[in-house]
Formats: structure tokens, C-alpha cells, sequence
């Protein structure tokens, strides 16, 4: 569960591997949670507020009461004209202009955040700065670990890899959690994950029990 | 530690939620929105077919007591302007569903600024056949020739009108002092 600390928390694996699923699961804990959504997913939806005009986004975060959780779907990215970057940019910036810790999930972060090349500065300040000085978790999934954003993918304190066998996503695996981790991932049923944390050797975890 | 009110130092000033609605909405109220009249070409274009050709499409009574209020009350909302816009006033059921099919993809052309103000309807409209816009053209093509004819009547010479409005007429009948 999401603690004091301000992580960044990866979620990698194939479609319905569970990925989502963890990442909804693990941030349940926050008292305010932005998850930015593109694709419509059903699951970001639940228990949330679907919020698609971005100074409503401003508003109901304003206005909130403070007592209560929030969570807010975001789906300004549907707008005409507005791109997934551009939806991801406000998220940042509501989030780094809330007065208390506001967190973000960026489901599919490679199509919210491109690879390589100049960020928008609030995204770059989440990304770059985010565990020093702002209260800006993030947990971010993705089933193209090679297309994952450097910042992001460097600046992630915790990963967890869901199973797929395809070659590109165990290649990512071998180089970046070891070449012994691959054939777990290759076994790994729904839920299943193996948790990598910075300095640490990687384990196989129990599934998720959603 | 869960308050942002310590501020590091050498970091810019933070923007406020203030400011990041104020000019969302700004930027909001500067697009804009397409209306009934940008779309209609589009209906035009899209539905330029044989209308013989393509079979009855049986339409679902879209009744809006099923839904909650929220939602009957803005698909009632979009009825009474597409009613207000074709200049019909429906009184029959076929007619009524004529309106509802029309009601139905004039939603479908407005999902986006729909889904901004009611989340729900993207869903619900989502769901609807685009098949039913053939019923749609057809109510649309007797309105366009309705009006097409009151054009060309408003165009015709004075005096075609003229020769008209004496056939119709009986002779005046003098008189007597």
C-alpha cells in the first residue's frame, strides 16, 4: 500500500496480465489520486469520478472535502485537439498546484509521455524532482518497457513485472532485472509479478488477491 | 509528511488550482463548439445513397424514463433543440422516433462536447446503431426538399405567380351602383 513516501512505482506486463489491476490496488491507499486515462478503461472508472473538462479537473480538486478520499478518472485526452501529452501535462500540474499529496497514475505511461526529447516542465518536474521535493507519486503501467520514457523509467524505485513471453519484453527483463528472472516471467500466471526495487535482487511474489 | 506548504527554495513560484481553472476555462470558452449547421453536410455526405436499396431498420423506442433523470433530462434537452432545428413537432410515434433516431446520431456527432458535460451519455449514445441515420435522412430529405420548394416557389417570376393566383381566382363580379 501506498506509504509517506513518495515513490514511483512501475507496472509492466502483457494485456490483462493483471498490471492495472496492481497498480489500482496499490494506490488505494491514497487520500488523492489523479489516473489518467486514454483508453477508456472500465477498471481506472471505478470508484472514481470521471472528470473530462480540465478546469473541472482544477475545480473538484479545489472543492474537494479534504476529509474524504478522492479519486478521479481523467479522460481530457478525449477532447478535440488535445493529445495524451497534453492531458498528462495538466494532471501534472493540478497535481504539483494541490495542496496536499496528490497522486498520479499514468495507465500506458509510453502513450502519455514520449520516449525521449524536451518534456513539458511540470511533467519534468514530477519526473525529475518528484521524490526530493514534491508530493507526487506516481504509478505508471506499460506494455512496452522499451518505450518507456527514460526519466521515468530511471527516476522508478519499484517495478513489478507481470508475465509474457514476448521477446522484446523478456529482452527488457534480462537486461534490466537479469538474465534468471526471464523464464519466471515466461511462467507467470494472472496476478503473478516479480517485484524488482532499486538495489535490491528481484523476488517472486504470491498473485494479487483482487 | 503530507503538506506541500514548505516550498523549496529556488523553485519557481507554484501555480495555484486557482489559476490552472481559471485559465482552462478560458482556453475552454476561446474553442469553438461545431453546431447542427457544421454537421449537416457531413449527413449529407455520409448518407448519399440509394435509400431504396438498404433495408428497414427496426428502431429501438429510446423512452427516457429508463434512464436516470439526469440523463432523460439532457436527451430531452437535445430532442427539443433538434425539433427547434428541423422546425418539427412530433406527434405521432413514428414521427417521435424519427426525432429520437435524429436525436441519436446528432449525440453521436456531438460525443465529445456531449461526454464533457454528461460522462453518462457517451456511454449510452455509444451504444446506439449508426444504422438508424437512414431513417434520419429520410425525415432530412423531406424537410430539405420542403424547403427547396418554398426556395424555388420564392425565386419563380412575378408574373408565373401571377398567371397562378388568376386561375385560381374567380372573376370579379361587378357591381351594380
Amino acid at each position: 500500500m501506498s506509504s509517506e513516501k513518495c515513490l514511483k512505482k512501475g507496472y509492466l506486463g502483457f494485456e490483462a496480465s493483471g498490471k492495472t489491476a496492481a497498480a489500482l490496488y496499490d494506490s488505494k491507499g491514497e487520500k488523492l489520486i489523479i489516473r489518467v486515462d486514454i483508453n477508456h478503461q472500465d477498471s481506472l472508472a471505478k470508484n472514481a469520478s470521471v472528470i473530462y473538462e480540465p478546469a473541472e479537473l482544477a475545480r473538484v480538486i479545489r472543492t474537494r472535502d479534504k476529509r474524504r478520499k478522492l479519486a478521479i478518472c481523467y479522460r481530457g485526452a478525449e477532447l478535440s485537439g488535445v493529445t495524451p501529452l497534453e492531458a498528462f501535462t495538466l494532471c501534472c500540474r493540478v497535481a504539483i498546484a494541490a495542496p496536499e499529496r496528490c497522486a498520479l497514475l499514468a495507465d500506458e505511461a509510453d502513450s502519455l509521455i514520449p520516449k525521449s526529447g524536451a518534456l513539458p516542465e511540470p511533467i519534468d518536474a514530477v519526473l525529475r524532482r518528484g521524490l526530493q521535493h514534491l508530493l507526487v507519486p506516481v504509478y505508471w503501467t506499460s506494455l512496452r518497457p522499451a518505450s518507456i520514457n527514460l526519466d521515468l523509467r530511471n527516476g522508478t524505485q519499484e517495478f513489478k513485472y507481470f508475465g509474457g513471453d514476448e521477446p522484446t519484453y523478456t529482452d527488457f527483463i534480462k537486461r534490466h532485472v537479469g538474465p534468471d528472472a526471464v523464464d519466471h516471467v515466461k511462467k507467470l500466471g494472472k496476478y503473478s509479478y516479480i517485484l524488482k526495487k532499486t538495489g535490491q535482487k528481484w523476488q517472486e511474489m504470491p498473485p494479487l488477491s483482487i | 509528511m503530507t503538506d506541500k506548504s514548505e516550498q523549496p527554495r529556488g523553485l519557481p513560484e507554484p501555480e495555484t488550482l486557482e489559476s490552472i481553472e481559471a485559465e482552462m476555462r478560458l482556453e475552454a470558452a476561446s474553442k469553438v463548439e461545431p453546431t447542427l449547421d457544421d454537421i449537416e453536410p457531413e449527413f449529407e455526405e455520409e448518407f448519399n445513397g440509394d435509400l431504396e436499396e438498404e433495408p428497414a431498420v427496426e428502431m429501438p423506442n429510446l423512452n427516457p424514463e429508463m434512464f436516470p433523470d439526469f440523463i432523460g433530462g439532457a436527451y430531452g434537452m437535445i430532442a427539443d433543440k433538434t425539433c427547434e432545428k428541423w422546425q418539427c413537432s412530433p406527434t405521432t410515434e413514428p414521427e417521435r422516433k424519427q426525432v429520437g433516431a435524429l436525436v441519436d446520431m446528432c449525440a453521436q456527432r456531438y460525443l465529445p462536447a456531449m461526454g464533457r458535460k454528461h460522462p453518462e451519455l457517451t456511454m449510452l449514445f455509444s451504444t446506439l446503431s449508426m444504422a438508424w441515420g437512414m431513417r434520419v435522412f429520410e425525415m432530412m430529405n423531406r424537410k430539405r426538399s420542403e424547403k427547396k420548394q418554398a426556395r424555388r416557389d420564392a425565386e419563380r417570376p412575378v408574373s408565373d405567380v401571377v398567371d397562378d393566383i388568376e386561375e385560381l381566382e374567380e372573376p370579379f363580379e361587378e357591381v351594380q351602383p
